[in-house]
């Protein structure tokens, strides 16, 4: 979407003045909210801290907090830095959720549309995509795995089947709640319908389609280690997580660390989605970046 | 289609519209005759729900007519649409929160494929006609109701048409914004010598602004009747303390309440 | 009828009533549904597709039937479980946004969080879970409540950031808290709660399928997906998962139908 459309036309080289500028609110706001983020992980750690110390809950459950993060600077047993162990491992995780996230909507988008645009194809597909919604990936990812392989296609699938769903229901109930009157406004002009998707509809919906893609990106990830687990996997924070699940008896700190990392990698891929949103819609983007 | 004598801007002939829907059917229209001159000011008053938004809608092929004859300089609306002849300004600013001024009012132009420098250039000229030309890099939520319908004037003034449909514009805004916008509309409207229909619930500002006035009454939706202001042109301030603009006041206000009686 | 398993809902809007059901709502996902079972049926059958591989609709609804007094077993255990975890996690986040809400920035650093991990990778952290409970019924309790518990925060902290002219009316009268609370403030915020439900007990259901399939409880539904698939029935995972998609839309709409007797005085149920 060419939401910038001004910024070539010389006419309007002029500043008007009297505008106040958001932007420099927002990035102050920005960074006070990192910095509270950052201070409640803090708080988080001291209160893991406290319940261990009053619990009296065992290393074995309960690793310090400098433990753990102190295991990151370990080594492997293929001599190798756990923390990088970890990025490489969760690097694959983010291709096959990248992959997935992208087909994902663009079958989202396209479902989505056809159903704001039919009233048929709405009413019937609505009910079905509530009851897909429930379908347990994880019973499905083993039959898959049989189908297809543990290579690429399989997570692409899984995770392109779980990111659909938001990006269509979003798309359709945007789509669905543009006012009559702007819909009028348009025909007045004689736009096709083509037109008025890309003039009125998209435009108007992107702020509930970028919502819905925030939940799709964190589902991505979600799908691609689902995908991950079946036997047979190589690599990606799956493979680790069963591992480091398999061992936590001699080393808990590990399974902790990959846990971390899976929650961090969810985070990352529903804060590019938000960051994108905040430059795509601007002031129309109602969520902060953090 | 248009012969030697002279083409009307606006013309509705024995014009009817029934909405037909499950709670039962509604006439809005019923055998509408209307004729405003090209570069005619025409308004319409009535009582709400009688049908004058149908009738405006009707000229703006938003609806279909059911019975009649209905023209927008000699040519059916879809024709007339097609060919630009009119631009409509709704109740509402009905701006797309997302554009800035200026792209809100090359929209229009946008739809028929105009160029980018030339759409601009003729939207900045419009704002500046209805005097927002400093805030056309503003978005609609930094301005006032008032600005904002000025922009959906200047949006409907974008594609230069020679018909004006105003399903009543300024029906949201203080009493003081209103004469203010009332003066704005003359001036524009004398620089143009656009028709224009124009839909109000305000008297004064019926009598303030139009060559015509329209009296309906509500269902059934027909014109009851026909009043001509012969206040003389350019219409400013000194003309709300004209006499004849008190006699025209209570004249109106006098042919809307036999209207109501005639509906009750 | 709203349909959303999604975190959507910005506004606990009520959608339509749905007092009157026109035909095509009820005709039209039926002619859909049969369409699909049809295509499927008969991809499996020209295709001719090992049973092993995916059955047909057929066959599974057979086995449906015979199994059916042990699946419905299977989903009230699983069902169960959801529900203490949809109860422990609301009842947290919802005290805990009650607690922070006077406090503007704690809440809105809560808040970041919690929408930030809009969906918590349940795999990742289930097996953290099992550290603390064991493989139990309780680490999966616990799941669905660490799993819900954002969601219901994002929304309860909505609902309790309300302000309106009715807290003047309060003041105006010389309220005490309690009646403040129960009075104002707890029914204000009551349909955002109801929206996050709408959202969160569906999602039970899937985090609690998903965390069994990895231990838990031996009679549940995930427990015994998994067992079935690795003796190869494929016949019966299947039977299970349409089960277990009957337990998401049944729970759907009976959180739908909670709202609606919830939410009767609501602006959006008002008769048009
Ligand atoms: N799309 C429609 N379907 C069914 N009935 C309609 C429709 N549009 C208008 N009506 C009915 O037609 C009648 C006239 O409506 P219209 O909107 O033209 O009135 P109006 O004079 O513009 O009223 P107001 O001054 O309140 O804007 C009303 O009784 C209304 O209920
Ligand atoms: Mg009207």
């Amino acid at each position: 979407m060419s939401k910038t459309d001004l910024g070539s036309s010389p006419v309007l080289s002029e500043e008007s003045e009297d505008i106040s500028n958001p932007i420099g609110e927002r990035l102050r706001a920005g960074i006070r909210q990192i910095l509270v983020a950052i201070f409640l992980l803090v708080i988080a750690a001291a209160l893991w801290e406290l319940a261990k110390f009053v619990t009296g809950t065992g290393d074995r459950t309960m690793p310090h907090v400098w433990d753990i993060l102190a295991f990151l600077g370990s080594t492997t047993s293929q001599n190798e830095n756990y923390t990088w162990f970890l990025v490489k491992n969760a690097w694959s995780t983010a291709k096959a959720s990248l992959v997935g996230l992208l087909v994902g909507t663009v079958f989202g988008l396209t479902t989505g549309i056809s159903i704001a645009r039919s009233k048929f194809v709405g009413n019937g597909l609505m009910p079905l995509i509530v009851a897909a919604q429930a379908v347990p990936i994880v019973a499905i990812a083993p039959a898959l795995v049989l189908w297809l392989g543990t290579g690429g296609v399989t997570k692409t699938v899984i995770t392109t089947y779980l990111t659909f769903f938001p990006v269509t229901v979003a798309t359709a109930r945007g789509i669905q709640s543009v006012p009559q009157e702007s819909h009028e406004l348009l025909q007045t002009y004689g736009a096709s319908k083509r037109t008025s998707l890309r003039l009125l509809e998209i435009p108007f919906a992107s702020p509930l389609i970028f919502v819905g893609l925030e939940t799709a990106a964190a589902f991505s990830v979600v799908g691609a280690i689902v995908a991950e687990l079946p036997f047979g996997s190589k690599e990606g924070l799956g493979v680790v997580i069963l591992t480091s699940w398999q061992f936590y008896i001699t080393e808990p700190r590990a399974l902790y660390c990959v846990a971390l990392t899976s929650c961090v990698l969810g985070a990352i891929f529903v804060l590019s989605v938000r960051l994108v949103a905040y430059f795509a819609l601007g002031p129309r983007s109602q969520g902060e970046v953090l | 289609m248009a012969g030697e004598s002279e083409t009307l801007g606006l013309h509705a002939a024995k014009l009817g519209k029934r909405f037909s829907s499950k709670g039962g059917d509604v006439q809005a229209l019923e055998e509408v005759d209307l004729e405003v001159k090209q570069g005619g000011f025409m308004s319409i008053i009535g009582p709400s729900g009688c049908g004058k938004s149908t009738l405006l809608r009707a000229f703006s092929d938003l609806v279909e007519p059911s019975t009649g004859e209905i023209s927008v300089n000699g040519k059916m609306p879809a024709e007339a649409r097609a060919a630009r002849e009119f631009g409509v300004v709704f109740q509402s600013p009905n701006l797309l929160p997302w554009r800035t001024v200026l792209r809100n009012v090359t929209l229009p132009l946008q739809v028929m494929g105009v160029d980018r420098p030339t759409r601009n250039q003729t939207a900045l000229e419009m704002l500046e006609l209805v005097g927002l030309g400093s805030f056309a890099r503003h978005h609609p939520w930094q301005l006032s109701g008032g600005m904002q319908q000025r922009v959906a004037i200047a949006r409907a003034l974008s594609t230069n048409p020679s018909v004006l449909l105003m399903d009543e514009p300024f029906g949201a805004l203080d009493e003081i914004t209103r004469d203010r916008l009332n003066l704005e509309l003359m001036r524009i409207w004398g620089q143009l010598s656009a028709t224009i229909l124009f839909i109000t619930h305000s008297i004064t500002e019926a009598v303030f602004l139009s060559s015509q006035i329209a009296v309906m009454s509500s269902r059934p939706g027909r014109i009851t009747e026909l009043i001509d202001v012969n206040l003389p042109y350019p219409r400013n301030t000194e003309t709300r303390d004209m006499p004849e603009f008190y006699e025209l006041v209570i004249e109106v206000r006098r042919a809307l309440v036999e209207a109501s009686a005639v509906a009750s | 009828m709203t349909t959303e398993g999604v975190t959507l809902a910005e506004e606990p809007d009520s959608k339509d009533s749905g007092k009157r059901l026109p035909i095509g709502v009820v005709l039209t996902p039926t002619i859909f549904f049969a369409a699909f079972l049809a295509i499927w049926e008969l991809a499996v059958r020209l295709g001719d597709v090992q049973v092993l591989m995916l059955p047909a609709p057929s066959v599974i609804w057979s086995r449906f039937i015979k199994d059916f007094g042990l699946l419905v077993e299977l989903a009230v255990n699983t069902g169960t479980e959801a529900g203490k975890g949809v109860l422990i996690g609301s009842f947290i986040a919802i005290g805990l946004a009650g607690l922070v809400h006077g406090i503007g920035w704690l809440n809105q650093g809560l808040l970041s969080y919690s929408s930030t991990v809009k969906a918590l990778p349940v795999v990742a952290l289930y097996p953290v879970m099992t550290i603390f409970f064991g493989v139990t019924s309780k680490a999966v309790v616990a799941m669905v409540a660490v799993g819900v518990a954002p969601i219901m925060f994002t929304f309860a902290s909505r609902g309790f950031s309300g302000t309106s002219e009715h807290d003047d009316l309060m003041r105006s009268i010389s309220a005490n808290w309690r009646i403040r609370m129960t009075a104002l403030v707890l029914p204000r915020a009551l349909p955002y709660v109801m929206a996050g439900l709408r959202t969160a007990v569906p999602l039970s259901i899937i985090i609690s399928i998903i965390s069994e399939y990895f231990g838990g409880s031996v009679s549940t539904l995930g427990a015994y997906i998994r067992r079935e698939s690795t003796m190869l029935h494929t016949v019966q995972v299947w039977s299970a998962i349409v089960m277990a998609c009957l337990l998401g839309v049944l729970v759907f709409v009976a959180v739908s139908l909670l709202d609606r007797y919830f939410l009767r005085w609501h602006s959006s149920r008002r008769e048009t």
